[in-house]
């Protein structure tokens, strides 16, 4: 099965946890953890199961429930903020017809925030997924949305 | 370890580096004010009630700093007080604590606290968000809007309990405990230990059962031991008037340290069979309630060639009692002796590193058994390999699982250990055969019932099913098929509970239920432990010790009647 094939690359360590998730999260087609792959990710670690949910909810990475195929997480810690980033929030927003937190009905965007990326340099910054983006303003994050679709 | 010298508020003390400043403080007769801290759990450090100055910089929680040669603590000032408030200030504001409507007002180390700090107002506005409770668990009720996030109880489950039920999920302001994943309660891993309960700090846990009926405070405490089980652990009884508030289990008993079970704690107070409160005589078919006399003189009248047949978990005293009215014919309904002869007590398991259960379920019976076990191997310090047929809950806690069938690989997989204890009760002789070739194996026998070796000592073997003409006396707390047992004869219950089942005789008699009689039994360890008795059972309710003395002085009294009869003829 396809989630033992990923359990399996990794050691049966418990400190391993965080990097399995990550791998069976990614491995889903919406982008996120089922409670099988909870349920089995213990199983693999010999975890006890609340030890691993209490993981898995902790950390703002993970999701518990379905998600687009572009996770989109603009910063709001204090730099961003400074240099607009609730515009931006705002204008994505409007942009996917959706508030944080959800997902487009195409299932193609989740709109999430996030703490300092650590690229305050760059401010305001947002992810999507892997890609990392700077110096953003509202046309750039429509722009960029834009080309996901058009990419699909 | 080496004693350093250190000062608590100028006061000069010896104590053994690496021990923590709060310890150290206690043992000194120095209070700090605590709230995460409990003596029975690891230090944790969470809640930052206990802070203190100790050296230069910010004030250190004194539950979770070890102390250092030459330290300088001090544990009152007006920067320690004002973070002590802030954090109860932070406490309260958060969840719901208006005292008055919760169960543990008056018996809340949080309420205790604001107290004795002097919280006088409330700083923030309280209680803005609501959470859910959960009241699915048949024994403990969960309110989360009272929970202060100690994570006692996810301590107590995990590294005493050993089941690893409780967890936190999400973070910050949203932090809730979590049982296994998110799951309602009743349908969770809980073995209803209790122990959670037991630690909790504030009304966030709380005993469905204990709910309004009284404090801790208001009511008796007696330390006594369970008789559920031949573990025997010690209990904390708090009894209010004629009930039961609550049963804890004793943190200072070197059975079981605190932890019981569900059969200890929980299910002798929600035993709901309908009580047996007076003597019973089936005349004609008709079931007729019977003085205590009239019962003693007609029991007197069958002794001739009768037997009794008993529990296992009758006293040492009423052994000895019946023994004196029935000679030898004193007979065990179960098994006495054990498949294989023990070789291991309790203790030989704090350091075992291979345990080889054989078909037990040690979440359900002899539940401080499996605590002692799971608690080392659920973090990876021992090995736990099961072998059973059937659902078998441990099954869950461990990669090693086989059946009987496939006992070999069992065996194979516990060879790999260094000190390997097989715990087991009832065995298939096969099965049995094939543990005997393995004698470099500690051998923990479970007993099957609670003074099973009481009943082994004082040479009372099982009872052999057989068709009588005799009279047949049962005595116990779950007797059922009693006319399987016995065809054709006349049959005499003594027992707490009328269910249909001990209609079967043609007397019933009550007895005390569990907590309505004192005695002693023999633990698994061979040790003489004592239960107390904690109620008062009702009116014609009379111990098994005391119908014998009745059923002895009709005796005597008819032989002296018809000695009088032929000393007038
Ligand atoms: S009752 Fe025992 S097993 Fe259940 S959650 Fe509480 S501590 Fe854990
Ligand atoms: S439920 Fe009780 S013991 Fe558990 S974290 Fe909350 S307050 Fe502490
Ligand atoms: S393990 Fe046995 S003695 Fe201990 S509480 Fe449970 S039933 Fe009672
Ligand atoms: S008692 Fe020390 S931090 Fe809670």
């Amino acid at each position: 099965m396809e989630r033992i094939r990923i359990l399996k690359k990794f050691e049966p360590k418990r400190e391993n946890l965080l990097l399995l998730l990550h791998a069976l999260q990614k491995n889903n087609r919406q982008n996120y953890l089922m409670e099988e792959d909870l349920k089995s990710a213990a199983q693999y670690l010999s975890l006890p199961p609340s030890l691993v949910h209490g993981a898995a909810t902790f950390y703002s990475m993970y999701s518990l429930k379905p998600r687009g195929q572009y996770i989109v997480r603009i910063c709001q810690s204090p730099p961003c903020h400074q240099m607009g980033s609730s515009d931006l929030i705002e204008e994505a927003s409007r942009a996917l017809g959706v508030e944080v937190g959800e997902t487009t009905p195409d299932g193609l965007f989740t709109l999430e925030t996030s703490e300092c990326l650590g690229i305050c340099g760059v401010a305001p910054a947002m992810t999507v997924n892997e890609e990392v983006h700077g110096n953003l303003t509202p046309e750039r994050v429509r722009a960029i949305f834009s080309e996901k679709r058009r990419a699909k | 370890m080496a004693l350093v010298k250190i000062k608590i508020d100028g006061k000069e003390l010896e104590a053994e580096e690496g021990k923590t400043i709060l310890k150290v403080a206690q043992a000194n007769g120095i209070e700090i004010p605590t709230l995460c801290d409990h003596a029975a759990l690891l230090p944790f450090g969470g809640c930052r009630l206990c802070v203190v100055q100790a050296g230069p910089g910010a004030l250190k929680p004194a539950c979770a700093t070890p102390i250092a040669s030459n330290m300088e603590v001090v544990t009152d000032s007006s920067e320690i007080r004002e973070a002590r408030m802030m954090v109860l200030q932070l406490l309260f504001g958060e969840r719901n604590h208006y005292c008055m409507v919760c169960e543990s007002t008056g018996q809340c180390e949080l309420q205790d606290l604001g107290y004795k700090l002097g919280l006088d107002h409330f700083e923030f506005f309280p209680y803005e968000k609501r959470f859910s409770e959960d009241v699915t668990h048949p024994y403990i009720l969960v309110d989360q809007n009272r929970c202060i996030l100690c994570r006692r109880c996810v301590r107590a489950c995990a590294d005493v309990g050993g089941h690893w039920v409780l967890g936190v999920k999400n973070r910050g302001y949203e932090s809730l405990i979590d049982i296994d994943m998110d799951a309602p309660f009743n349908d969770s891993s809980c073995t209803s230990c209790g122990l959670c309960v037991q630690v909790c700090p504030t009304g966030a846990l709380v005993d469905k059962r204990a709910s309004y009926l009284g404090r801790k405070d208001q009511a008796d405490l007696i330390l006594s031991r369970c008789d559920r089980c031949p573990v025997g652990c010690g209990l904390e009884v708090y009894r209010r008037s004629n009930y039961i508030l609550k049963i804890y289990g004793d943190w200072n008993c070197p059975t079981n340290g605190g932890v019981t079970c569900r059969l200890s704690r929980y299910a002798p107070l929600y035993d709901e069979r309908p009580r047996l409160s007076t003597p019973k005589l089936k005349e004609a078919g008709v079931w007729t309630p019977a003085s205590a006399e009239k019962t003693a003189r007609w029991m007197a009248g069958k002794l001739i060639n009768a037997e009794v047949v008993v529990e296992g978990s009758l006293s040492n005293e009423d052994l000895a009692a019946l023994k004196s009215l029935f000679g030898e014919r004193v007979f065990s309904l179960q098994d006495v002796a054990p498949p294989l002869p023990a070789t291991a007590k309790l203790q030989d398991l704090a350091d075992a590193d291979t345990y080889l259960v054989i078909g037990v379920d040690l979440n359900r019976e002899y539940g401080t058994v499996g605590s002692l076990i799971k608690r080392r191997t659920i973090p990876g310090t021992a090995k736990l390999i099961l072998v059973d047929d059937g659902f078998n809950s441990l099954a869950a806690s461990t990669d090693f699982v086989f059946s009987m069938e496939d006992l070999d690989s069992a065996l194979a997989e516990a060879r790999k250990g260094r000190k390997v204890v097989i715990v087991y009760s009832h065995l298939r002789e096969t099965v049995a055969e094939a543990l005997r070739a393995e004698s470099q194996f500690l051998r923990l026998f479970l007993p099957y019932e609670s003074n099973t070796l009481g009943l082994a000592q004082a040479g009372i073997g099982p009872h052999i099913a057989a068709d009588s003409e005799r009279t047949v006396f049962f005595v116990g707390e779950n007797l059922r098929d009693l006319k399987s047992r016995v065809r054709g004869a006349t049959l005499v219950a003594l027992t707490p509970f009328e269910t249909d089942e001990v209609k079967a005789a043609d007397l019933i008699v009550p007895i005390p239920a569990v907590f309505e009689s004192e005695g002693s039994f023999i633990s698994m360890d061979g040790e003489l432990l004592r239960k107390e008795r904690i109620l008062e059972p009702g009116e014609g309710v009379r111990s098994v010790s005391a119908w014998v003395a009745l059923v002895e002085a009709q005796r005597l009294q008819s032989v002296v009647a018809k000695g009088k009869q032929g000393g007038s003829q």
